[in-house]
């Protein structure tokens, strides 16, 4: 009957799906790395993308910075120096003689100059770290490896900004230019310089994006071994990283959970590896909200000196470290022995008592961004603590595009929000001044701090060319934030890499703490 | 003919419904609070980089030009820019939607493979255990909340027993198919591929089965409802007494009339899907329209979430409007 | 066996409606999953009572955390384990079945009421009016339930009281049609042109015949709804709308899970496994009520 006929076709496909299925499949025997990353790279575009957390390492891939992190340090890449002159207001850059881009074509000064000024001319991504001190007159070429920058305002850190500069082909660009600088072309296409090419059978928005090694990388191959190409896979949940490393699926991930990292520890074939890291998480108070409630210094030492700390390390399961400030050590200026706060409650409700609201009775709203559960869980500390102090701590999650438009003024910026920020420099500068600089009011300022005394100290140290000077200028700005108690400081969260064993190479590199330089590794 | 006359009538209808659709979901998109320029330009951009990209997108002009250039480009086909891939939509719907497709017409063959003999199982053995069995089973189908079963079929199935795949289309270590039509089962099978389909379809199985969870119970119901009523009626008994085989009564008779009723819920369990598909997609890592839809309206978007609705909202409107015609030429009577 | 359509009378009843209620109870309690139904619906509605009461930690489901106690499973002090934030889960699965079932109702108020009003002046009054309340009927059912509801809750922000709205919104299309349908058909009534013709106002006829007439299909429809209305706020939920911490929704605990999953299954498990029971259990329910309500939909 033909009932009986479906049935069994039924049953067969049912039996057929069950089956286990032959690995046999796999293309060609190639060292090809895969690697699991929870972020889309829609757009490859140096100009238009910036180096954040998520994209750098496509970007570094696939084109060359001027200076590039490793390890602990910044290194010579393209350029071999850049000089300032003594008030740091100019500043020459060398380059290297060989450097050639992927269509052979050598790296010259006049590409650098049309580089920076295509970003300034976009006006996205990594362009707001030059137009405030550079515009199309600051460039000069000197020779075919020396430029000269001449800066609209002296800035002592500006070398610490080119590892940002990847440097594009002009010759591509413009040749694939629809009046648009090559915007549409350079998403998906790559004019640079670096080890890897885009394969473009293979660049699949959503899924995969795969990377082939070119051989003829001018800066050459580490001796021990290479890549022949490597595969960064869209895999979102942090399970199925862990499941995907442990059946040997890919070779690395790096967005795997704090509690995933458990059972990770305890499978053979995986190594797990975890460094300090750079991007601190804080609860922003508004200083300055409807003058009251957190505009009251008494206030804020209260809800800092209720917030358990030691839940924080708990929550992230041992992946992160109680803060030791508003900078992290782990970032060049970072101030030790600050007078920092603890979970006390009689010292809490004492400072409570001193203000005008010394029984509490009041709500403060407590915007994250959605979809983040840790942010939700820190804010939750917070609302078991100042429960004990009769503060309602109200956890509203927020689109970011809102806080990002209600940041603008201090009126429609919210009471406290969760926030984390990453270092787009490798200086406590990068955290320090457009966090609790006035001159950020409306921009990174989101506590609306102002202490003329810290925006005296900050300029200083931004033009101070002396390193323990300007350590010791942004100590001092440290300690008197503290001490102002403007934000909370909960945590920072610990780096944490899995590979699979046979993976060898990767350098941890704060500066990309999740962002590996696939171009030196190898699999064995 | 009769039927391309209705068919150009219903078709008439859809427009103004499409229409509707395109205002109500831009006014809303419009209507969120916060300033996505502001976003897509970064944390740090200086008031300048926003304003590139309020210029960009149109985000300063009044409203009913912005809307003006929005169908315009609709109809020439440009969905307009994402503001933060900075791809063009069409080329991101392009490359998500077949994800979906694929995901939403395997749902619905499983449905019909499964639904549909369960229905006539349960019709033919009415009231006795098979038919209790199927009732129950189907109720249950429709019980679930989605993301939970995905992720207790993910628990038991892909990670404990192992037996199917946890996630996304196809492992990496192999090479996708050359895309002929997105869907990966039948790129490969165009491909000569059968390792490489029998790979897709692997990966396709746990994903359709929550999806379609839904549908199976729906066109279980109705399958039974409509067989159950057909099987009374006067011509069977005709036909039976005219000593036609069981096989003839119920394939010619039986289940061509019952499909009517089943068309409906196809109708309604692909709705569903279209929307749901969100779910699946996030928990099993399915590059589709609804996850990109979802980020798209946590990130506001605009462009992307008019076009991914207005999609739809047509994909809905002619899924619907073939279920019409087809009602029309099963049942003449229908017609008019 | 009776054929469909028949009813067999016994001989000591008398005509009239309470032996209609009779019959009906009794038809009702014949299928013994429709009692199941009643009895889960029964204990679900008590605990959505009593919550805090049932509670063995009622505080967990107010912000109460404990960082110690992260991820323990099920054991005799925490039946159903703990949470990422070391929270009860039973208890918070227990306080949140107030929520899912709050929710479900007020979004089957909201509902039936628009949609009511709507079809009945649709039905009623015919004509363009008609065909502009169809037209947009016709456009609210064509966006993806899911997706409107997202779009309305983005708009007017998370919280509970806007999903059950978005959602609200996203369903009265379904009672709209379903009354209009029945106030269209009802209009030709015999009884009804009498009443008409006797000069009763409009307002009257349609509230004193056709309406209650319409009420036994709304019943139905609306008892079968409550299951989709449970099952689409939690998937809000599920989604980072709707409820907002700390209160327990089931869908929100499981979205919370997820990060854990599938090591810690319990978090997980255990509030979609309520969200299942209840839906089922009113799916059931309805579908009890609907054999006795409307007996053509049956055998």
């Amino acid at each position: 009957m033909a009932f009986v006929r479906l049935a069994t076709a039924i049953v067969a496909l049912a039996v057929g799906a069950a089956l286990p299925c032959s690995e046999a499949m796999a293309l060609e025997k190639k060292a090809v790395l895969i690697f699991a990353g929870n972020q889309d790279m829609p757009n490859v575009d140096p100009a238009v993308t910036p180096m954040s957390v998520y994209t750098a390492s496509a970007l570094i891939a696939l084109y060359d910075p001027l200076f590039m992190y490793r390890g602990d340090q910044m290194l010579p890449h393209l350029a071999t120096s850049a000089t300032a002159s003594a008030d740091g207001s100019e500043w020459t850059i060398k380059l290297v003689p060989n450097a050639r881009f992927q269509d052979g074509s050598p790296v010259t000064a006049e590409a650098v100059k049309y580089t920076f000024e295509r970003i300034l001319r976009i006006k996205k991504g990594p362009a707001w770290m030059w137009l405030p001190i550079m515009d199309e007159k600051s460039i000069t070429v000197i020779d075919p490896h020396t430029l000269r920058v001449k800066l609209t305002r002296p800035f002592a850190l500006f070398d610490r900004t080119l590892p940002n500069l990847l440097v594009v082909n002009p010759a591509v660009v413009k040749a694939n230019d629809k009046g648009d600088d090559g915007q549409a072309w350079l998403v998906a296409h790559s004019a640079g310089s670096g080890p890897f090419k885009i394969n473009e059978e293979n660049w699949r928005n959503g899924a995969q994006y795969e990377f082939i090694a070119d051989p003829s990388y001018w800066k050459g191959w580490p001796k021990s071994g290479r890549l022949d190409g490597y595969i960064w896979k869209i895999v979102r949940e942090s399970s199925a990283q862990k499941l995907a490393l442990i059946k040997g699926e890919v070779h690395g991930a790096q967005n795997i959970s704090p509690d995933d990292v458990d059972e990770l520890r305890k499978s053979t074939g995986v190594r797990v590896e975890q460094y300090p890291g750079v991007s601190p998480h804080r609860i922003v108070m508004h200083n300055r909200h409807d003058s009251k409630y957190l505009a009251d210094i008494n206030v804020r030492k209260a809800l800092a000196y209720a917030y358990d700390y030691s839940a924080v390390p708990k929550i992230y399961n041992g992946s992160a470290e109680v803060s030791k400030g508003p900078v992290p050590p782990a970032l060049p200026g970072f101030a030790p022995n600050l007078p920092l706060y603890s979970y006390d409650l009689d010292k809490a409700k004492a400072f409570l008592a001193k203000s005008p609201w010394p029984n509490g009775g009041f709500e403060i709203d407590y915007v994250y961004p959605a979809g983040f559960d840790i942010a939700k869980n820190l804010g939750a500390i917070l609302l078991a603590g100042a429960a004990k102090l009769n503060i309602k701590i109200k956890l509203t999650p927020m689109v970011w595009a809102n806080v990002l438009s209600m940041r603008t003024k201090s009126e429609t910026m919210p009471q406290s929000i969760s926030l984390w920020l990453a270092p787009l420099y490798g200086d406590s500068d990068a955290l320090l001044y457009s966090q609790w600089d006035s001159d950020s009011w409306g921009r990174g300022n989101y506590s609306f701090y102002k202490n003329p005394k810290v925006d005296e100290l900050l300029t200083r140290a931004r033009t101070s060319l002396d390193p323990k000077v300007r350590a010791d200028l942004q100590a001092q700005a440290q300690r008197l934030i503290v001490e102002d108690c403007v934000d909370i400081f909960t945590g920072v969260e610990k780096a944490t890499y899995v590979w699979r064993s046979n993976v060898k190479g990767y350098v941890h590199t704060p500066m990309r703490e999740r962002n590996p330089l696939f171009a030196e590794m190898w699999v064995e | 003919m009769h039927v391309l006359r209705y068919a150009a009538r219903r078709l008439l209808f859809v427009v103004p419904t499409v229409f509707g659709v395109t205002v109500i979901v831009f006014l809303l998109a419009r209507a969120v609070p916060g300033d996505p320029a502001q976003l897509a330009a970064g944390e740090q951009a200086t008031p300048e980089m926003v304003e590139v990209f309020r210029r960009e997108y149109r985000l300063d002009q009044p409203l009913y030009i912005q809307y003006a250039s929005y169908i315009s480009g609709m109809v020439r086909g440009d969905f307009g820019r994402s503001m933060f891939t900075g791809r063009p939509v069409r080329d991101d719907l392009a490359s998500f939607l077949p994800a979906t497709l694929e995901l939403t017409a395997a749902s619905i063959v499983l449905a019909l493979v499964i639904g549909v003999p369960s229905g006539v199982l349960s019709a033919v053995y009415r009231n006795r255990w098979p038919d209790q069995c199927a009732r129950t089973v189907a109720l249950t189908g429709v019980s679930f909340p989605v993301f939970w079963l995905a992720m207790m079929l993910q628990l038991v199935l892909a990670v404990s027993w192992d037996l199917l795949p946890i996630g996304g289309r196809f492992p990496s270590q192999y090479k996708g198919p050359r895309s002929v039509t997105g869907f990966y089962t039948l790129d490969f099978l165009v491909a000569g591929d059968w390792e490489g389909a029998w790979v897709a379809l692997r990966h396709l199985v746990l994903p359709a089965l929550c999806l379609g969870a839904g549908a199976i119970a729906s066109i279980t119901r109705i399958t039974r409802t409509s067989v159950v009523d057909v099987l009374g009626r006067d011509f069977v008994r005709t036909a039976r007494a005219m000593g036609f085989s069981e096989t003839v009564v119920m394939g010619k008779y039986v289940l061509k009339n019952a499909f009517i009723g089943t068309l409906t819920m196809i109708g309604v369990a692909l709705t569903f899907m279209l929307g749901g598909s969100v779910l699946v997609e996030s928990v099993f890592d399915w590059p589709g329209i609804g996850l990109y839809a979802f980020k798209s309206i946590v990130q506001l978007d605009f462009q992307p979430i008019s076009a991914f609705t207005v999609l739809v909202g047509v994909m809905v409107a002619l899924v619907n409007l073939g279920i019409d015609l087809l009602y029309g030429i099963f049942d003449p009577r229908i017609r008019h | 066996m009776a054929a469909p359509g028949l009813r067999v009378m016994d001989v000591t009843e008398r005509p009239g409606e309470p032996s209609a209620i009779g019959r009906a109870v009794r038809r009702f309690s014949a299928s013994s999953l429709s009692l199941v139904g009643l009895a889960v619906v029964a204990v679900i509605v008590l605990t959505a009572l009593l919550g805090p009461l049932l509670a063995p930690y009622p505080e967990d489901a107010e912000g109460a955390i404990h960082a110690d106690e992260r991820l323990r499973p099920p054991s005799l002090e925490h039946l159903f384990g703990t949470d990422e934030l070391g929270r009860d889960v039973f208890s918070r699965v227990v306080i949140g079945a107030r929520i899912s079932l709050g929710v479900g109702v007020i979004v089957l108020v909201i509902g039936v009421t628009l949609g009511t009003l709507l079809g009945a002046v649709a039905g009623f009054l015919g004509g363009r009016v008609n065909e502009g309340i169809m037209r947009v009927t016709d456009i609210v059912i064509t966006i993806p339930e899911l997706i409107l509801a997202l779009a309305i809750t983005a708009v007017l922000g998370r919280s509970l009281a806007h999903t059950m709205l978005a959602i609200g919104l996203v369903r009265w299309p379904i009672y709209c049609r379903l009354v209009q349908a029945q106030v269209l058909s009802l209009k030709q009534e015999t009884y009804v042109e009498a009443a008409v013709a006797v000069g009763s106002r409009p307002e009257r006829v349609l509230f004193r015949h056709i309406l209650p007439n319409c009420v036994s299909p709304i019943i139905v429809r609306a008892s079968l709804d409550m299951g989709l209305a449970i099952l689409a706020a939690a998937a809000l939920g599920f989604l980072g709308l709707g409820a907002q911490e700390p209160m327990p929704e089931w869908g929100a605990l499981v979205s919370n899970s997820r990060k854990t999953f599938p090591a810690a299954w319990w978090s997980a498990t255990f509030p979609g496994l309520a969200i299942f029971v209840t839906v089922f259990a009113f799916n059931l329910l309805g579908d009890g009520l609907r054999d006795v309500l409307d007996p053509r939909g049956r055998d």
